[in-house]
């Protein structure tokens, strides 16, 4: 015993559970944000106004806080398990599927190594080598989620989906997959850490070497089958709500909203394996981790101007927001517009106090690295933003595809062109010398 | 009037030598033309009326059942069956009268001659109990299958509702279609789960049996369809009507003429206000009224704010059921402008019953003319939108070209009208081929397609609300050319004298292009002020007529596109 605590690696054992600790906290807030991006931005493209009414004390945060509403709504509801259903598949399925949603931010690095003296630590949960085959392995085990939820339903629609969402996604994971091959060929690693320092390097000197530069087909291949993954407009077959609604109609409850969560948090990873294997992860374009940690004080000032600005253009938009509106005597909506006022405020003042911080305190090497960890995080976080923001918009603008038409775009056309890919990628690795 | 006249006479003298020794008797009522028959020769007059050039009668609109109990002395003769003829590219119009016995009401079945008449004939049968021999299906229609009676025979109580014991689960007809194609399933029965069907024995080969609907997200209205399929591929489709049956028709000989308009706005609840002004057109020509000019454009502008909405409820959940939410959102709020002035003009939102015999109710607000061109304008940016978002978008041309596509040929027989039978290419438009309310006074077109599928039938009914728009502006500037109290004023004054109108004795079929086809009202006075018998010819309920042939082999996502488009009323179908 005494020997296994003395072997133990205190170091990485405590890191490792922090990682996975913020990994988890990361996607699980996520679910959050990208269902009230879903109703927002749908809201918007819809000229509607989207939710505004669920509040807490007068506090609405814009119709985030209907969040917290549904998931009161989707604890407190009857759990009802229909007399008929496989009571093992049943019961299982939800479980699979937020299990793995969960997982596949294992092997993502979400900053640089951090270095403290001579500690390095790696700023991702697992850092394996496997990398991305490990996320492929994961998420392709959600497909018997759908599957066992679909037949374990005992009912017809549901098997349906079931049907459908089998082959959807063994089909896409295929596409997948080849659209990864050219991916490796250029950087000739699968590990994500590497990879995604190598994407810092430049192309023809200006050009930042994400994946998406270097392989501009395999991006849009594997963005297209990611979709397809996430059961997403316009590949939400197995949900296909209006043709025969979904794979979850038998479930009620929390086990309802388990399949909704793990969709967003789903969402969330995919967007966050895309922005590593092909918008530079956690890179700031033209600004590697050395060229932080050299000017930490110009840098962290720069940040907290951009902050600061930011800061007065969201409040100018929020003072007109409320201007226009006249609530009655003490309605505590009034409350709202002084929090965040408040908030914003505690911000400028945080980003005035960075600035004279950087102008009059000099760096250590931990304050140095923090910074750009960070800023690597905060970019990271950013880009996945954007990725889940596009994913939403998608949804809202196109009609879905009908089950042969799937199949076909993905055997017919994806998987020719993710072969032809890696042959032009081997061609011109080869032709063009010195990359 | 005269040029009326010498057609008919002409179409008398065409039709009597067509039939040969048979004796027929012409009557002329109303301006309609009535031939009376023997009902022996039925089938081969029809199919004589149908094929030769010079009469080319190639649509049956509608099969009428008439009970005349109480309406002529006791004969032998209590029943009367009367089919509506039309020709599509000759614009002429023929009933086509059949008397029955009383006691074994026994005609043969056109609907060999006329697809359509399968399913009017089966509602015939529903409601009056005539016996059509050789009719392949002969089933009830709108009324659940152990009803007692026939509820449309006049001696049948006008509260003789009845409880449905228990939900059919057209299972004779899905065996005798699988038997058809070879695969024939024995052992179905109901699950234990009730509404479930689950086969005892689990041979792969054995299609799958799933019900789709009544409660269905696609099914607008309430429709349902039996489907057997084989993954997703519909091998064999039964569908069964009358969800929404309330017998609005047998409703309307209880009151009096102008207690029937609210009956009207029931049935197609997407533009009530269309068949509003069909029913009212069909009574003042029984009448004899002329409205003023005024009244004319006035309704023709009603007719076509009614069509664009229809056409918005259509488009709107059409996407929704392909996927694509935000189309809806932009269509709807112009509807809901649309709502908004009809409510301000007539206090309701959905059931408007605005419209009276002889004229309108009320004079139009102030304003009104301007709301409407600020929707007007609203619309074509809506237009504007949506087309942007799907008219050249791959996944919607993919999932709608080449679905449920149907020829021209089939159409017509299926007694096709409106947008579904313009997107086969046909051009075949009543505000065009009988003119009603100064239409020729307008300038439009008629919008046609090419292939009659689903894309075209999309698009036609775009084009169409293009089209409307251009006839609302032409009449509101021809009423603000008028002077602002002409009519409606005195109209509705005048109105208030007609509350108890009674029409002559006779019959006649009056037609209106409503919004999903030919919207026709056969109604005959007994001169008495309420009517003896009004029959609807609803455009969704011969639309639907071909469903069985449209969706088999197509796939289950094709049959939500199909019946997105086809834009069929659950209130309309079984009034």
């Amino acid at each position: 015993m005494t020997n296994f605590f003395t072997h133990l690696d205190w170091l990485f054992l405590g890191t490792t559970i922090g990682k996975a600790v913020f990994a988890w906290g990361l996607t699980l807030g996520f679910i959050l944000v990208n269902i009230f991006l879903e109703r927002k931005i749908c809201a918007f493209i819809q000229d509607r106004v989207g939710p505004n009414r669920a509040n807490v004390l007068g506090i609405r945060l814009f119709g985030f806080v209907l969040n917290f509403a549904d998931a009161v709504k989707l604890l407190f509801k009857e759990d009802i398990t229909p007399p008929f259903v496989n009571k093992f598949y049943y019961f299982i399925a939800p479980l699979i599927i937020m299990t793995v949603a969960l997982m596949g931010m294992a092997v993502v690095p979400f900053a640089d190594d951090l270095v403290i003296g001579n500690i390095v630590i790696p700023m991702s949960v697992l850092d394996i080598n496997v990398g991305f085959l490990f996320i492929l392995a994961i998420t392709s085990l959600s497909v018997y989620s759908l599957v066992l939820g679909g037949f374990g339903s005992n009912s017809k629609y549901p098997l349906f989906a079931a049907m459908r969402s089998s082959a959807q996604m063994i089909s896409y994971e295929i596409v997948m997959g080849l659209s990864l091959v050219g991916l490796v060929m250029v950087f000739g690693t699968v590990h994500l850490r590497e990879m995604t320092a190598m994407q810092g390097g430049l192309l023809f000197g200006f050009l930042p070497k994400w994946g998406v530069v270097m392989q501009p087909v395999g991006c849009i291949l594997f963005c297209i089958a990611s979709l397809a993954e996430l059961n997403r407009t316009p590949f939400d077959l197995p949900e296909g709500e209006s043709e025969i609604i979904g794979f979850h109609v038998e479930y009620s409850s929390m086990k309802f909203a388990l399949f909704f969560m793990a969709e967003y948090a789903n969402i969330f990873v995919a967007a966050a394996v895309i922005t590593t294997l092909f918008f530079g992860g956690w890179q700031i374009p033209w600004l590697p981790t050395e060229t932080i940690k050299e000017n930490a004080a110009i840098v962290l000032q720069i940040t907290a101007a951009f902050a600061f600005s930011g800061v007065s253009i969201v409040a100018f938009l929020l003072h007109r927001f409320y201007s226009k509106r006249k609530y009655k005597w003490k309605d505590l909506r009034e409350k709202e517009g002084m929090l965040l006022y408040a908030v914003l405020a505690c911000i400028a003042l945080i980003s005035i106090g960075a600035i004279v911080f950087a102008q009059y305190v000099p760096f250590n090497s931990i304050l140095k690295s923090s910074l750009a960890a960070v800023l690597q995080i905060g970019i990271f976080i950013l880009k996945s933003f954007l990725i889940c923001f596009t994913v939403v918009w998608i949804r809202w603008t196109l009609p879905r595809l009908r089950y042969d038409q799937l199949m076909a775009l993905g055997w017919k056309i994806m998987l020719p062109v993710g072969i032809a890919n890696i042959l032009v990628t081997g061609l011109i690795l080869i032709l063009v010398p010195g990359k | 009037m005269t040029e009326n006249n010498t057609q008919a006479v002409s179409l008398q003298r065409i039709v009597s030598q067509l039939a040969g020794n048979d004796h027929i008797e012409f009557e002329e009522n109303c301006g309609s033309l009535f031939a009376v028959v023997d009902s022996k020769n039925i089938i081969s007059l029809l199919t004589l009326l149908r094929d030769t050039p010079s009469t080319h009668f190639d649509m049956l609109v509608d099969i009428v059942g008439i009970d005349s109990l109480s309406l002529t002395p006791i004969t032998a003769n209590r029943f009367q069956i009367v089919y509506v003829l039309t020709s599509t590219d000759l614009g002429h119009r023929i009933c086509i009268k059949v008397h029955l016995p009383s006691d074994t009401p026994e005609i043969p079945s056109v609907s060999s001659v006329f697809a359509v008449a399968n399913w009017l004939e089966r509602e015939v049968f529903d409601q009056f109990g005539i016996v059509f021999q050789g009719h392949p299906n002969l089933k009830r229609l709108l009324n659940f299958q152990g009803f007692a009676g026939h509820p449309l025979r006049k001696d049948f109580p006008i509260n003789g509702r009845q409880a449905i014991p228990e939900s059919e689960d057209l299972l004779d007809e899905m065996k005798i279609k699988l038997g058809k194609l070879g695969k024939p399933i024995e052992s179905i029965k109901i699950g234990e789960c009730g509404n479930t069907l689950e086969k005892e024995t689990s041979n792969d080969s054995d299609p799958f049996i799933v019900n789709l609907g009544p409660a269905h997200p696609i099914v607008h209205g309430i429709l349902r369809l039996l489907l057997a399929v084989e993954g997703e591929t519909i091998i064999a489709a039964v569908p069964e009507l009358g969800y929404l049956h309330r017998g609005a028709e047998k409703n309307c000989e209880a009151g009096n003429y102008h207690q029937v308009i609210p009956y009207t706005d029931r049935m197609n609840y997407a533009s009530p206000m269309m068949n509003n002004i069909g029913y009212c057109k069909a009574v003042e020509k029984m009448l004899g009224i002329i409205i003023s000019e005024h009244d004319m454009i006035l309704r023709v502008l009603f007719c076509e704010l009614g069509r664009i909405m229809d056409h918005l409820l259509c488009l709107g959940p059409h996407l929704v059921d392909l996927g694509a939410l935000t189309p809806f959102w932009f269509l709807f709020q112009i509807r809901e402008k649309i709502y908004d002035i009809m409510e301000k003009y007539s206090g309701a939102r959905l059931t408007y019953s605005c419209v009276r015999i002889g004229s309108f109710p009320f004079p139009l607000y102030e304003g009104f003319t301007d709301e409407v061109e600020s929707v007007l304008k609203d619309l074509a940016g809506a237009i504007d939108d949506v087309r942007r978002l799907v008219e050249r978008n791959r996944i919607f041309y993919d999932r709608c070209c080449n679905v449920g596509a149907i020829t021209p040929h089939d159409a017509i027989r299926n007694g096709f009208t409106g947008p579904c039978l313009r997107a086969t290419g046909l051009e075949y438009d009543l505000r065009k081929n009988k003119p009603y309310y100064l239409y020729e006074t307008f300038d439009f077109s008629v919008v046609v397609g090419t292939n009659g599928d689903t894309y075209d039938r999309f698009f036609v009914r775009v084009y169409e609300m293009i089209e409307s728009v251009k006839i609302i502006r032409q009449a509101i500037t021809r009423i603000k050319a008028m002077p602002p109290d002409s009519s409606v004023a005195e109209g509705a004054k005048k109105s208030k004298g007609f509350k108890k109108i009674a029409p002559p004795a006779g019959a006649i079929y009056d037609s209106t292009e409503a919004a999903n086809g030919e919207l026709g009202f056969f109604i005959i006075s007994d001169g008495s002020p309420k009517p003896y018998r009004i029959k609807v010819r609803s455009p969704s309920l011969c639309n639907y007529s071909a469903i069985e042939s449209m969706v088999e082999g197509t796939m289950i996502a094709d049959l939500v596109s199909i019946i997105g488009s086809l834009n069929v009323i659950g209130g309309e179908i079984d009034r």
